[in-house]
C-alpha cells in the first residue's frame, strides 16, 4: 500500500514505514536513545530528500521518546534535577551549533564533517562500552561484586550537588558540559544525541544505567519539541504524515522496549547498545569509503521557477 | 482503435479548423492530480496531421516539466574518502522532467541543425547558469544519468500512427515527478529539415486534498504547523502510554 508524503513528494509503503518505527521505537524505550542516527540513513535509502527525513526524523523521535519517558517516569527511573541541568548545558549548545552549522554549509562540506563527527563518536563511544560491558559481565561471573560507581576527579569540582535519584553528589559543571556538547552535536547531526548522552551519563557521570535512560529520554522530548518547530518555521521540511505513519510503530514500540529493558541488567543493556552502535558506525565507515554509484550531489534550490 | 476513432471525431465536430491546420494536438488530462495514493501518472496526447505531408515528413513530440534551481557537486576522493569536491555548477532554469517521442527510430537522418535551433533533444536543451564553467556538458549529462535513474528522463517513447492522419504518445510520469506546468511541443519537420508546423499544450501537476492542504499550510504558517506537529507527537506518545498502562 503506497501513501504519498506531500512534502518529501513521494509515494512510500505503509507497512515499510510502520516496521521501521517498530524497530527504531523498540530501541529508543530500551536504550533511551531516539534513534535517529539509525532512522535518518534509512529513511534516505528510500529516497527522501536529506533535509525533509532529519526534520520529520525529528518530529517521530518526539513522539516515540515521549512515549518511552511516560513509561520511565511511571516507574521513577527519571532524574528531573540532573535531566534540568543537563538541558541548561543543551540549549546553549544546540544555538552554537546552528552557527557552526550555518557556517559549514557555507564552505559546502557539512555532509563530510557530519558522516566523520557520527563515525568518530560512534566508535569511540561503541567499542569503549563493548569492552567496558564485556569486562563487568565478566567480573559479574567471577563473583566479584561491582563499587556503586567509580570517583574521578571531574566529580570534586565545586558547586557540588546531590543527585538523590542517581545517588550522587557530584559537581554541576560535568553534567553542564556534557548538556553543552551534546547540544551542539544534536544541532549538527540533526539527531536527539541519546547515543551520546547515555554513554557520557553512565561513564563521565557514573549514573545508574536504569536512571540514564529515562533521565535520556526527558532531555530527547525537550531537544525534538524545540528542532522540530524550528525545521517548520525555518526550512518547511516536516512532514508529518511521513512521521505519523513511522510513530503508529514507534509509540508501540518504545512500550515494548520499556518492558524488555526492565528484565535486563545494566551491562546487559549497554553491550547490546554498544553493539549496535559499532554496526551503524561500520556501515557509515563503508559509505564514505565505497566508490559511490552516483559520484556526484544534486540540491534543489528552487522549485517551479 | 476506438479511441482514436472517437478521439478523430471528436476533433472533427470540436474543431472546425482542424483541416486547415497542418499539426494540430490536445492533451486527454490537462490537470493531473497528486492525491495521497499517487504512484505516477501518464501525459497521453493525441492529434491530427494533413495526410498530404506525413510521407515526407517526421513528428516530433518533447515534453519538459517544471524548470528549477539546481546545485550540482562532483564528489571526489581525498586519500580514500569521498567527499564533496570543490567543484559546482548551478542551473538557473533545468527542467526537473524531460521525455522526447518520434514516429521514426532515429533522428539522426535529420538535419541537425534544425534540432539546435528548435531546441529538441536533451542535447540541444538550453539550460542557463549563473556561473562560468567549462564543463557545462560534463554537468549536464550528470542531470541526465541522474533523472534516468529516477524516471524523469524518459526518450524511447514512440509515437503511434493511424492512417498516415491520427497519432498518439504516451509520457510516463514517476511517483517523484515535480509539481508544476509541463510543457508538451509537437514538431512536424519535413526531410530536407524545415520546420513546417508547430504545436504546444500544457499540462499541470498539482497536489489535491491533503497533500495540497498539508503542504500549502506548512508555507503559510511554517510556525504553527511546527507546533501542532510537536504538540501532535506528544500527544501520540501520550496516547500509546495510556493505551499499553492497560494493557
Amino acid at each position: 500500500m503506497e501513501i504519498y508524503l506531500p512534502i518529501a513528494g513521494l509515494p512510500v509503503n505503509f507497512f515499510i514505514l510502520m516496521s521501521l518505527g517498530l524497530v527504531v521505537g523498540f530501541l529508543s524505550g530500551m536504550f533511551g536513545v531516539g534513534g535517529g542516527f539509525l532512522m535518518t540513513p534509512m529513511l534516505m535509502l528510500l529516497g527522501i530528500p536529506p533535509a525533509v527525513a532529519v526534520a520529520s526524523e525529528a518530529n517521530h523521535i518526539l513522539a516515540a521518546s515521549f512515549s518511552g519517558f511516560l513509561a520511565h517516569m511511571r516507574r521513577l527511573n527519571v532524574d528531573f534535577l540532573m535531566g534540568l541541568i543537563l538541558l541548561t548545558g543543551g540549549i546553549v549548545g544546540s544555538i552554537l551549533g546552528v552557527f557552526l552549522l550555518k557556517y559549514l554549509l557555507i564552505i559546502g562540506q557539512e555532509k563530510i564533517f557530519i558522516s566523520l563527527s557520527y563515525i568518530i563518536i560512534l566508535t569511540f563511544v561503541g567499542v569503549w562500552m563493548l569492552w567496558e560491558s564485556l569486562n563487568t559481565l565478566k567480573k559479574i561471573n567471577k563473583g566479584k561484586i561491582n563499587k556503586l560507581h567509580e570517583h574521578i576527579w571531574l566529580h570534586g569540582l565545586p558547586f557540588k550537588i546531590k543527585f538523590r535519584k542517581s545517588h550522587l553528589y557530584i559537581s554541576i559543571i560535568p553534567p553542564i558540559f556534557i548538556g553543552f556538547v551534546v547540544g551542539v552535536l544534536s544541532s549538527i547531526m540533526g539527531v536527539g544525541g541519546g547515543f551520546i548522552l547515555v554513554p557520557a551519563m553512565i561513564y563521565i557521570l557514573g549514573m545508574p544505567t536504569q536512571v540514564v535512560i529515562g533521565t535520556s529520554l526527558l532531555q530527547i522530548v525537550f531537544v525534538t519539541s524545540v528542532s522540530t518547530i524550528m525545521h517548520s518555521y525555518i526550512n518547511q521540511t516536516v512532514d508529518v504524515v511521513l512521521s505519523s505513519l513511522l510513530l503508529i510503530g514507534a509509540v508501540i514500540g518504545a512500550q515494548i522496549g520499556t518492558r524488555v529493558m526492565v528484565k535486563l541488567k545494566g551491562e546487559q543493556i549497554r553491550f547490546l547498545l554498544a553493539i549496535i552502535i559499532i554496526i551503524v558506525a561500520v556501515v557509515l565507515i563503508g559509505e564514505i569509503l565505497v566508490t559511490p554509484k552516483e559520484a556526484f550531489i544534486i540540491e534543489i534550490i528552487k522549485e517551479n521557477i | 482503435m476506438k479511441s482514436f476513432i472517437v478521439i478523430f471525431l471528436f476533433l472533427f465536430q470540436i474543431n472546425q479548423s482542424w483541416a486547415r491546420e497542418l499539426l494540430l494536438t490536445d492533451v486527454v488530462n490537462k490537470d493531473i492530480n497528486i492525491t495521497a495514493s499517487f504512484d505516477g501518472a501518464k501525459i497521453i496526447i493525441y492529434g491530427v496531421v494533413d495526410p498530404k505531408l506525413y510521407k515526407d515528413s517526421t513528428l516530433i513530440i518533447n515534453v519538459m516539466g517544471p524548470s528549477s534551481h539546481l546545485k550540482i557537486r562532483k564528489k571526489e576522493n581525498y586519500a580514500g574518502i569521498w567527499i564533496a569536491g570543490k567543484d559546482e555548477i548551478i542551473f538557473t532554469d533545468a527542467p526537473g522532467y524531460f521525455a522526447s517521442a518520434s514516429n521514426i527510430n532515429n533522428l539522426e537522418s535529420i538535419d541537425n541543425s534544425i534540432l539546435e535551433e528548435l531546441n529538441i533533444g536533451w542535447d540541444n536543451l538550453i539550460i542557463n547558469t549563473n556561473n562560468d564553467n567549462n564543463n557545462l556538458d560534463d554537468y549536464k549529462n550528470l542531470l541526465k544519468s541522474y533523472y534516468q535513474n529516477r524516471g524523469l528522463y524518459q526518450i524511447a517513447t514512440n509515437i503511434d500512427v493511424l492512417g498516415e492522419v491520427l497519432f498518439r504518445a504516451e509520457f510516463i510520469l514517476p511517483a517523484i515527478t515535480p509539481t508544476g506546468v509541463y510543457n508538451v511541443k509537437s514538431f512536424l519537420l519535413s526531410n530536407n529539415g524545415k520546420l513546417i508546423s508547430s504545436w504546444s499544450n500544457n499540462v499541470k501537476v498539482s497536489k489535491e486534498g491533503l497533500a495540497e492542504g498539508l503542504s500549502d499550510y506548512s508555507i503559510e504558517h511554517p510556525f504553527l504547523y511546527g507546533l501542532l506537529a510537536a504538540l501532535g507527537a506528544i500527544l501520540a506518545g501520550y496516547i500509546g502510554s495510556e493505551v499499553f498502562r492497560r494493557i
